[in-house]
C-alpha cells in the first residue's frame, strides 16, 4: 500500500491496476451512451453510491481505524436534511446537499468524544447504538420528518441551471461525487494527515508520544468521513425521491463496513472492487429467491476467510498488524 | 403502575441477562462481538420447538437435547467459520464482518427450514399468576428468573472451581501465555462456544415459551440488547452481565411507559453510551491496562 | 497474481450481472410479482407468491388468455425500497412484462411508483394502504380496502353496537399503522367516543407489550383497537391476558389469520374484527378458491393470499380485454366494474382505489365466525 511505501512487486501491480482503472474510467464515462437499459444504469448508479459511502467510511475506519457500524445514520441525516430543506423551504440542491453534509458532519464530530475514550469493539458498539438512536429519532419525530410516512416528492436537483432528470444525468452526478470523494480520500491517505491517521490506527499511544495531536486528527477523520456520507445521503434522497427511516438501518451500516473490510482496511481501490462485488452478487442471484440471502451470508463469511487482508490487500502487511 | 412496570422490566431483563452471559464469555476470550449469537438463539428456540412438537420425547429431554445440539452448532460455527479467519491472524474486523455474514446465513437457513411464518410455541408449563400489592406476577416470570440465577451461579462455580474454568480465565487474560503453559487454547475456545450457544438456546427457548411465538428474525434485537447488557455490566464479569441485563430491561420498560414507546430500543443504547463514557469498561469491568 | 485473479473474478461477475437474465418465452404473457421473499416480512410475501401463482395455474389450465399462457415471475424486494427500485428499473426495461403486481409495504410502492409511472407500466398493490400511493400516477392501482373505510366502520361498531366509550389504540409505527390510527380516530370522534390512550410499537423489534398494556389499563380503557399484524396482535392479546387485565380487543382486518388464534388461544376469544374476505363464506367463488388453494399448498389461504389472488384475477380480466399492451392494459383495468373476486365485488374508483364492502367477524370457540355485514 502506498502509505507504507510498497516494494517493487507492489508498485508493478499498482501500475497494472492504474491502467485497469484508467480503462474503467473511460467505460464509466460511456455507460449511459452505449445503449444499455435504464436498469443497468441504475445498477451503476447504485454501485457508485456505495463506492462513495465505502470510500467515506474507509477514511474513518480503514485509515484512522475507528470502526463504525453507524455510518447509515450520517447518510440518513444527510438525506433527511437535504430533503426537508428542499421540500419545506424550496432551497436549491447545491445548498441543501451541502447542508446535508454539514449536518451529518456536525453530528459526526460528536462521536469524537467517545472515540477518544473508548477502544476497539467498545467504540464500534457505541456507533451501532448511535445509529439506532438516530434512526429512532427520525422515525419518532413525526412533526419534522413525518416519521414512518416518509417524505415523498423530493424534487429533482437543479445544478447550475441544469435539471437532473434522466437516469444518465443522475448517473453522472454520482460519478462526479464519487470521483471527488476518491480524490480527497486518496490525497489524504498519501499526505502527512494520512500518515498521522495510520499511526493513530496502529498504535494511539505511540502516535501520541511522537507528537501527533490525536484529537485533532480524529476530528478531521470524523468530520470529513461523515460529511461525505451526508452528501451521498442528500444525493440518494433526490435520486429516489421518496425516503423513509427504513432506508437507514443497521443492515445498511453493516453493508458499508463490509465494503471497507472486504476491500482491505485503508485500501481505496479495494473498496471500489468490494462495492462492485457486494452490489452485484445479490442482483445476479435474484433468480434464487429465498436462497439468495442465505448464499449472500455464506459468501461474506467465505470472503473473510479466503481474503482476510481484503480483495486487494497485500499478504505482507497482514503480519505486521 | 410503577411497581408493575418494574416487574415487567425484570422479566425481559432476565432474558437479556441469560443471552448476555454467552456474549460475555466469547467476547472475554476472543474480543469480538459475535453477531451470530442472536441467530444461534433463534435456531436454539426452533430446535426445541421441533423436538417438543414431534411429540416423541418429553419437554425436559427435548430441552436438554436442544441445548446440546445448539452448543454443537456454536462449536461448528467456530470451527468452520471463525477459526479459519482467526488462524490467519486477520484483523478483528474480519471476524466481525464474518459473524454478520454468519448471522445472515443462519437467519435465512432458519427461514428455509422452519418457514417464514411465525410459529406457535407450545405452552409446556401451565403456570398461573399471583397478585401481590396490585402487581400481577406470572409464575413463569419467577421460573425464568430462578433458572437464570441458577445457571449463572453454576457457570460461575464452573469457572472458578474447575481446571477447565481456570484455563478459560487464563485464556481470557492472555492467549499466547496460556498457549505456552500447554493449554489447548482452541479447545478452550470451543468449550466457550459450546457453553455460550447452549445458554443462547436456553434463552431462546424461554423467550419462545414466554411469548408463545418464534420466528426466524426473533433473535436480532435481543442479541443487540444482550450485548449491550454484557458491555454495560463489564465484559467477562457474569454478575455484571446479569445486572446489566436487568438494568436494560427495567430502563427500557420504564422508558416505554413514561417517556415514549417509540424510543424504547434507543434508550437502552443511550444508557450504554453514557455508562461507557463514564466507565469505559462497564459498571463492573476491571480497568483496562493500556499496553505500552 | 491473486490480486489480478480477484479483479478478473469480480469484473466477470459484474458483467454477468449486466447481461441480466433475459429469457422471453414465446406465446407467454409475463406478469411480475414483487414481494418480500426473504427478510422479516417474508411470511406475507409467501401469500403473494401463492395467491398469484394459483391464479396463473387456473387460467392456464383453462386454456390461458386467448391461447397465451400467463406466467407469474416472482421478484424478492425484501420489503426494501432500494431493492424495490432495482427490480422496478429492471422490469420497465424488460418489454415482455405486461404488468406488475406488488409490493407489500406502501413505502416500497411509493419509492417505485415514479419509475413505473414514467415507463407507463401498471403497478397494482394488493396491500398498500398509504393514501398517497395511488396519487403518484395514473398507472398506480390498489386492490384492498382502504383504512378510510375500515377505520370509521370499526369505530361505529365499537361505539354504537358494543357501547364502548373509552377506547385505546395500539398501532404499529409504520405508514400503514399511522394511517389506520388516523382514520380510526376520526371515526371515534365522529361517533362520540373517547380515545384514552394511543400507544405504538416498532414492528419487528417489539415483542414485549407489557409496558404499554399496563399504561392502557391505568388509563381505564374498555376496549383496544389493534392496528397491528396478526402476529403482534396475538402477542398483545396473550400478554394482556397474562397481566390479568379485562379489556376487550377489536381488530383491524390485518389480524384476520388463523395464526392469531393459534398464537393467542383463549386470550382472543370474543374479539371482533373487520374483514373484507372470510374463508367460510359459502359463495361458490370463495369455496372454489379455498379448495384449490388447499389442494395446491396444503393450508387455508389468509387474506393476503386472497387479495393477491384477486389482484392477479383483475389483471387477467384486463388482459382478456386488451392483450399485453401496457397502456391499453391500464385503461382496461381502470374500467373494470364489479369483478367477482373472493374479497368481494371490486370496482376501481376514479383514483384507482378498489371499492369493496367490509364485514364484521367475531372469534367464538377458537374460530372466526361471521357476525354482520356493514
Amino acid at each position: 500500500m502506498q502509505v507504507l511505501g510498497g516494494n517493487r512487486k507492489a508498485s508493478l501491480s499498482s501500475r497494472a491496476s492504474r491502467i485497469l482503472f484508467g480503462i474503467l474510467g473511460l467505460v464509466l464515462l460511456a455507460v449511459p451512451y452505449v445503449g444499455v437499459s435504464s436498469y443497468v444504469v441504475r445498477m451503476f448508479t447504485l454501485t457508485l453510491m456505495y463506492i462513495s459511502l465505502g470510500l467515506s467510511l474507509n477514511l474513518l475506519s480503514g485509515l484512522a481505524g475507528q470502526v463504525s457500524l453507524g455510518h447509515a445514520a450520517f447518510y440518513g441525516i444527510g438525506a433527511y436534511t437535504s430533503a426537508l430543506l428542499s421540500l419545506r423551504l424550496g432551497l436549491p440542491f447545491m445548498l441543501t446537499c451541502l447542508a446535508g453534509g454539514i449536518m451529518a458532519s456536525l453530528l459526526g464530530l460528536l462521536l469524537c468524544f467517545p472515540a477518544m475514550k473508548l477502544q476497539g469493539t467498545y467504540f464500534t458498539f457505541v456507533t451501532l447504538g448511535f445509529g439506532e438512536i438516530v434512526r429512532l429519532i427520525i422515525l419518532n419525530w413525526a412533526k419534522l420528518t413525518r416519521g414512518p410516512m416518509g417524505l415523498p416528492g423530493i424534487p429533482q436537483p437543479v445544478i447550475l441551471g441544469i435539471r437532473i432528470a434522466s437516469d444518465g444525468a443522475y448517473y453522472y452526478l454520482i460519478l462526479v461525487i464519487a470521483v471527488i470523494i476518491y480524490a480527497v480520500v486518496s490525497n489524504i491517505s498519501n499526505s502527512a494527515t494520512g500518515r498521522a491517521l495510520v499511526a493513530i490506527r496502529e498504535d494511539t499511544l505511540v502516535a501520541e508520544a511522537m507528537g501527533v495531536n490525536v484529537f485533532k486528527y480524529k476530528m478531521i477523520a470524523f468530520g470529513l468521513s461523515t460529511f461525505f456520507a451526508g452528501i451521498v445521503g442528500a444525493y440518494f434522497a433526490h435520486y429516489i425521491s421518496f425516503i423513509d427511516p427504513s432506508n437507514f438501518t443497521f443492515d445498511e451500516s453493516s453493508l458499508i463496513l463490509s465494503l471497507v473490510v472486504l476491500g482491505g482496511m485503508g485500501n481505496l481501490k479495494g473498496t471500489i472492487l468490494a462495492a462492485c462485488f457486494l452490489i452485484a452478487v445479490p442482483e445476479v442471484m435474484r433468480g434464487l429467491l429465498a436462497y439468495r440471502m442465505l448464499i449472500y451470508g455464506l459468501i461474506l463469511v467465505l470472503a473473510m476467510m479466503i481474503r482476510p487482508q481484503g480483495l486487494l490487500g497485500s499478504q505482507k502487511r497482514m503480519q505486521v498488524s | 403502575m410503577l411497581l408493575q412496570q418494574i416487574v415487567n422490566g425484570l422479566t425481559i431483563g432476565t432474558m437479556y441477562s441469560l443471552c448476555a452471559v454467552g456474549y460475555s464469555m466469547v467476547f472475554g476470550i476472543l474480543e469480538f462481538v459475535n453477531f451470530a449469537h442472536g441467530s444461534i438463539y433463534t435456531v436454539g428456540a426452533f430446535i426445541t420447538l421441533t423436538l417438543v412438537s414431534s411429540g416423541r420425547i418429553g419437554f425436559g429431554v427435548s430441552f436438554l437435547l436442544s441445548m446440546i445440539a445448539t452448543g454443537l452448532l456454536g462449536v461448528a460455527i467456530d470451527r468452520f467459520a471463525y477459526y479459519p479467519i482467526r488462524s490467519k491472524r486477520a484483523p478483528k474486523m474480519n471476524l466481525l464482518i464474518g459473524s454478520i455474514g454468519m448471522s445472515i446465513f443462519l437467519q435465512n437457513l432458519a427461514m428455509l427450514i422452519w418457514g417464514s411464518q411465525t410459529r406457535n410455541y407450545p405452552e409446556v408449563l401451565r403456570l398461573g399468576s399471583t397478585r401481590l400489592l396490585g402487581v400481577t406476577i406470572s409464575h413463569y416470570q419467577v421460573v425464568i428468573f430462578l433458572l437464570t440465577a441458577f445457571l449463572i451461579v453454576a457457570l460461575q462455580t464452573f469457572i472458578k472451581k474447575t481446571k477447565t474454568g481456570k484455563a478459560m480465565r487464563a485464556t481470557a487474560q492472555n492467549v499466547d501465555a496460556t498457549k505456552l503453559m500447554g493449554v489447548n487454547v482452541n479447545l478452550i475456545v470451543q468449550i466457550v462456544f459450546f457453553i455460550g450457544s447452549a445458554l443462547a438456546c436456553v434463552a431462546g427457548t424461554l423467550v419462545g415459551m414466554y411469548y408463545q411465538a418464534a420466528d426466524p428474525w426473533m433473535g436480532f434485537m435481543p442479541g443487540l440488547k444482550a450485548f449491550t447488557a454484557a458491555v454495560l455490566g463489564g465484559i467477562g464479569v457474569f454478575e455484571g452481565a446479569m445486572v446489566g441485563g436487568l438494568i436494560i430491561g427495567i430502563v427500557e420498560t420504564l422508558a416505554a411507559a413514561y417517556i415514549h414507546a417509540g424510543y424504547r430500543d434507543g434508550i437502552a443504547f443511550a444508557v450504554l453510551i453514557i455508562v461507557l463514557l463514564v466507565r469505559p469498561t462497564g459498571l463492573w469491568g476491571k480497568a483496562l491496562s493500556r499496553k505500552v | 497474481m491473486t490480486k489480478r485473479l480477484m479483479i478478473t473474478l469480480v469484473s466477470t461477475l459484474v458483467l454477468l450481472c449486466l447481461c441480466g437474465m433475459c429469457t422471453i418465452g414465446a406465446g407467454e404473457i409475463r406478469i411480475a410479482v414483487c414481494a418480500p421473499i426473504t427478510g422479516n416480512y417474508s411470511q406475507y410475501g409467501l401469500s403473494f407468491k401463492n395467491g398469484t401463482q394459483l391464479m396463473a395455474k387456473l387460467v392456464n389450465e383453462a386454456g390461458g388468455i386467448n391461447g397465451a399462457r400467463i406466467k407469474m415471475e416472482i421478484y424478492d424486494d425484501k420489503n426494501e425500497q432500494k431493492e424495490g427500485v432495482n427490480i422496478a428499473q429492471r422490469l420497465v426495461s424488460d418489454r415482455g412484462v405486461a404488468a406488475v403486481i406488488g409490493h407489500f409495504a406502501s413505502g416500497v410502492c411509493l419509492a417505485t411508483a415514479p419509475v413505473f409511472q414514467r415507463a407507463g407500466l401498471v403497478l397494482i398493490s394488493p396491500t398498500s394502504s398509504h393514501p398517497d400511493f395511488t396519487k403518484q400516477g395514473t398507472y398506480m392501482f390498489r386492490n384492498n380496502v382502504k383504512e378510510d373505510v375500515e377505520g370509521p366502520c370499526s369505530a361505529e361498531f365499537m361505539i354504537k353496537q358494543l357501547k364502548k366509550k373509552n377506547i385505546a389504540i395500539i398501532y404499529v409505527n409504520n405508514d400503514w399503522g399511522v394511517t389506520a390510527r388516523d382514520y380510526f380516530m376520526e371515526g371515534v370522534k365522529k361517533f362520540g367516543g373517547k380515545i384514552v390512550a394511543s400507544e405504538m410499537f416498532i414492528d419487528g423489534q417489539t415483542k414485549d407489550f407489557s409496558p404499554i398494556l399496563t399504561k392502557i389499563n391505568a388509563a381505564k380503557a374498555e376496549i383496544i383497537y389493534l392496528a397491528a399484524m396478526y402476529t403482534d396482535s396475538g402477542m398483545i392479546a396473550q400478554q394482556l391476558n397474562r397481566l390479568g387485565y379485562k379489556i376487550d380487543l377489536f381488530g383491524n382486518s390485518s389480524i384476520y389469520n388463523d395464526m392469531l388464534i393459534q398464537l393467542a388461544g383463549k386470550a382472543v376469544e370474543g374479539t371482533y374484527l373487520v374483514a373484507s374476505y372470510f374463508d367460510e363464506d359459502p359463495t361458490p367463488v370463495v369455496r372454489n378458491f379455498i379448495a384449490n388453494y388447499k389442494k395446491e399448498y396444503g393450508v387455508v389461504p389468509d387474506q393476503y393470499a386472497a387479495l393477491a389472488y384477486d389482484t392477479a384475477g383483475l389483471v387477467v380480466e384486463a388482459l382478456k380485454i386488451c392483450g399485453p399492451d401496457r397502456a391499453k392494459l391500464r385503461d382496461a383495468l381502470a374500467g373494470i366494474k364489479d369483478y367477482p373476486g373472493v374479497t368481494g365485488n371490486t370496482t376501481f374508483d376514479e383514483n384507482r382505489d378498489a371499492q369493496k364492502g367490509v364485514i364484521i367477524l367475531q372469534i367464538q370457540n377458537g374460530k372466526f365466525v361471521f357476525h354482520s355485514r356493514v
